[in-house]
C-alpha cells in the first residue's frame, strides 16, 4: 500500500459483511530490537459502518520517528491531518523501516450479530478479542514485543489483568486517554481513525442502494445525514441494509416505530414461572375451561396441532 | 364450517409458482406482503463447503440448512380472496404457490434433528403407518413464520397429502 488511494481500493475489494485485516509490512529491525505497540479504536459509538481497531508498533529507541510524524492526540486532528500522516506512514523511508501498523475493520453485521446472539457478546469483549488477535497476530510475525500500551474507554484494572495473563513477558499499560499520552498509541489511533473513514467512504451497499457517505453521514447518531438515512432508509420487514448496527438503540427505536414487529424466540427459560403451589384465590371460583383437554406431549414438543381439514 | 380449497396452478405453465424459494425464518413477523428477500436477505447468504448456511435478519445471526418436505408431500400457499363475515361461515381459498424445499434457519444455533420442524416430519411417517391414509398435517409452529417472495401472503402455509384433487390438507391458524 502506498496511498490513501490503494488503501482504499484494499477496502472496496472486502466483503464488507465480514470482518478483515490491513496491514503494513513488518519492519524487519522490529524483530531484532525490542519494541513497543499501541492498540486504539475507531468508530466504537457510530449507528453506522465497522469498528476499527487498530495497532501501531515500532522500536523502543525510534519514538522520535512517530512525534516526527506528527503522531498526537489524534481526537486534536482534523481528518485531513490524519490523513496526511497515514500517507506518510505508508511513504516515508524511514518510517517504512521502522513503524509497522495492523488494523481490523469490524463489520457493523458481526457486532449486531454479536449483540444479538443468544449468549449476548456485548461490545466490549468484541472489542478486547480484536485486540488481542491483532497483538498475538504481531507476535506470530516475529515482532518483538517489550511493551504494550492500550487506550480504552471502559475500566483499564479488568482489561490490564486480562492482557497481562495472555502475554505475561510484556509490559502492558491500559489507561484511558493513553492516546493523548503515548505517541504509539497515537499512531495506532490514526491507524483505526483512517481506515474507518475510508471503509466508509468505500462502502458498498449489497442491498444495491444507490448512495454514499455524502448522503448518509459520518455515522454518528447525532449527525443531521445519518439521522435522516435512520429515519428513512427503512425496509418494512428487513429493516436497515448492513451498513447499520441492527443492536444500537437509535436504529432499533426506529424499527420498533416504524417497520413491522419481529419478535425472536424468548430466550429467557423461565419467563413466567410462578411460585409453585401457590394458587389465586379466584382459580377456584372460574369456570373450568373442559375444551382445552393437554395433548400429548409428543404433539406438544413437535408443536403441532389440530387444525380443519380441508375439503 | 368447510373449507374448500381452489387449485387454479394446475397446468404446467404454473410450476414455477408451485417451486417457489422459501426461507423458514425463527422469527414472527408481524406482516404480511411481499418482501425484498432478493435485496435484503438472499445476498447476505453464505454457503460452507459443508453445505452449512448462514445469514442474518434484523441484526441476527441465523444458521441455515436447505431442506426436503418428506416424500409424498409439499406445501401450498393458499390465499382467501373473499373473508366471509360469520365465524363459522365455509370459506374459499386458492392455492397461490407451494414448494417442495426450503431453507431452514435457526436464530444462533445450528440446525439438528432436535428441530421441531424435523421432529414435526416425524409424524408424517407414524401417521402414514398408524392411519395408513390421509393425514392432516397443521401448523408447525405458531412462532415461526414464512415467507416467500413473489407470493403474497393472506392465507396461512398448508401442507397437503399427495396430489389429491382437489387436495386433502389443513390450513394453519
Amino acid at each position: 500500500m502506498d496511498s490513501l488511494k490503494a488503501l482504499e481500493e484494499y477496502l472496496k475489494s472486502k466483503d464488507n459483511a465480514e470482518n478483515f485485516f490491513s496491514s503494513s509490512e513488518i519492519p524487519p529491525i522490529c524483530k531484532s530490537e525490542a519494541c513497543m505497540l499501541g492498540v486504539d479504536e475507531a468508530g466504537r459509538g457510530p449507528v453506522l459502518g465497522p469498528m476499527v481497531y487498530g495497532v501501531a508498533y515500532c522500536p523502543l529507541s525510534q519514538k522520535k520517528i512517530l512525534e516526527s510524524l506528527g503522531c498526537a492526540d489524534s481526537k486534536a486532528l482534523t481528518e485531513d491531518k490524519r490523513d496526511e500522516i497515514f500517507t506518510k506512514m505508508l511513504i516515508e523511508q524511514e518510517s517504512i523501516d521502522n513503524v509497522g501498523w495492523k488494523g481490523e475493520v469490524i463489520s457493523p453485521k458481526y457486532i449486531s450479530n454479536s449483540m444479538y446472539r443468544r449468549a449476548k457478546h456485548s461490545l466490549n469483549e468484541v472489542s478486547m478479542n480484536s485486540a488481542i488477535s491483532l497483538i498475538q497476530m504481531v507476535l506470530d510475525g516475529g515482532v518483538n514485543l517489550a511493551e504494550i500500551y492500550v487506550d480504552t474507554v471502559g475500566p483499564p484494572e479488568k482489561y490490564q489483568a486480562k492482557l497481562s495473563e495472555i502475554f505475561p513477558n510484556i509490559k502492558i499499560t491500559v489507561a484511558k486517554k493513553a492516546d493523548s499520552i503515548y505517541p504509539i498509541v497515537s499512531a495506532a489511533s490514526i491507524v483505526a481513525k483512517v481506515t474507518r473513514d475510508h471503509a466508509l467512504k468505500v462502502w458498498n451497499f449489497k442491498e444495491g442502494l444507490d448512495m454514499d457517505h455524502s448522503q448518509f453521514g459520518s455515522g454518528y447518531p447525532g449527525d443531521p445525514l445519518t439521522k435522516k438515512f435512520i429515519r428513512e432508509q427503512i425496509d418494512h420487514v428487513f429493516g436497515y441494509p448492513l451498513l447499520v448496527r441492527f443492536s444500537w438503540s437509535t436504529a432499533e427505536l426506529m424499527l420498533q416505530e416504524k417497520a413491522a414487529t419481529c419478535t425472536f424466540e424468548d430466550i429467557d427459560e423461565s419467563p413466567n414461572k410462578k411460585a409453585a403451589g401457590t394458587k389465586s384465590i379466584s382459580t377456584f371460583f372460574s369456570p373450568k375451561d373442559k375444551t382445552s383437554r393437554k395433548r400429548h406431549k409428543f404433539f406438544q414438543e413437535r408443536c403441532l396441532k389440530m387444525t380443519n381439514a380441508f375439503e | 364450517m368447510s373449507i374448500q380449497v381452489e387449485n387454479n396452478l394446475k397446468d404446467s405453465d404454473n410450476s414455477e409458482q408451485l417451486q417457489q424459494k422459501t426461507h423458514y425464518v425463527p422469527c414472527k413477523i408481524e406482516s404480511d406482503g411481499n418482501a425484498n428477500v432478493e435485496k435484503y436477505f438472499e445476498p447476505y447468504i453464505t454457503e460452507k463447503e459443508n453445505g452449512e448456511l448462514t445469514g442474518t435478519f434484523r441484526g441476527h445471526h441465523l444458521d441455515g440448512v436447505k431442506m426436503r418436505l418428506p416424500d409424498g408431500y409439499r406445501a401450498v400457499l393458499v390465499t382467501e380472496a373473499k373473508k366471509p363475515l360469520a365465524e363459522d361461515a365455509d370459506r374459499r381459498f386458492q392455492i397461490a404457490g407451494g414448494f417442495k424445499e426450503f431453507v431452514y434457519w435457526n436464530w444462533d444455533k445450528k440446525p439438528s434433528k432436535n428441530d421441531n420442524i424435523v421432529k414435526g416430519f416425524e409424524w408424517m411417517d407414524i401417521a402414514d403407518a398408524y392411519l395408513g391414509g390421509i393425514v392432516s398435517f397443521g401448523s408447525i409452529s405458531v412462532e415461526l413464520s414464512w415467507f416467500t417472495y413473489t407470493v403474497t401472503g393472506g392465507g396461512g402455509v398448508t401442507w397437503n397429502y399427495r396430489n389429491q384433487s382437489p387436495p386433502k390438507c389443513s390450513k394453519t391458524p
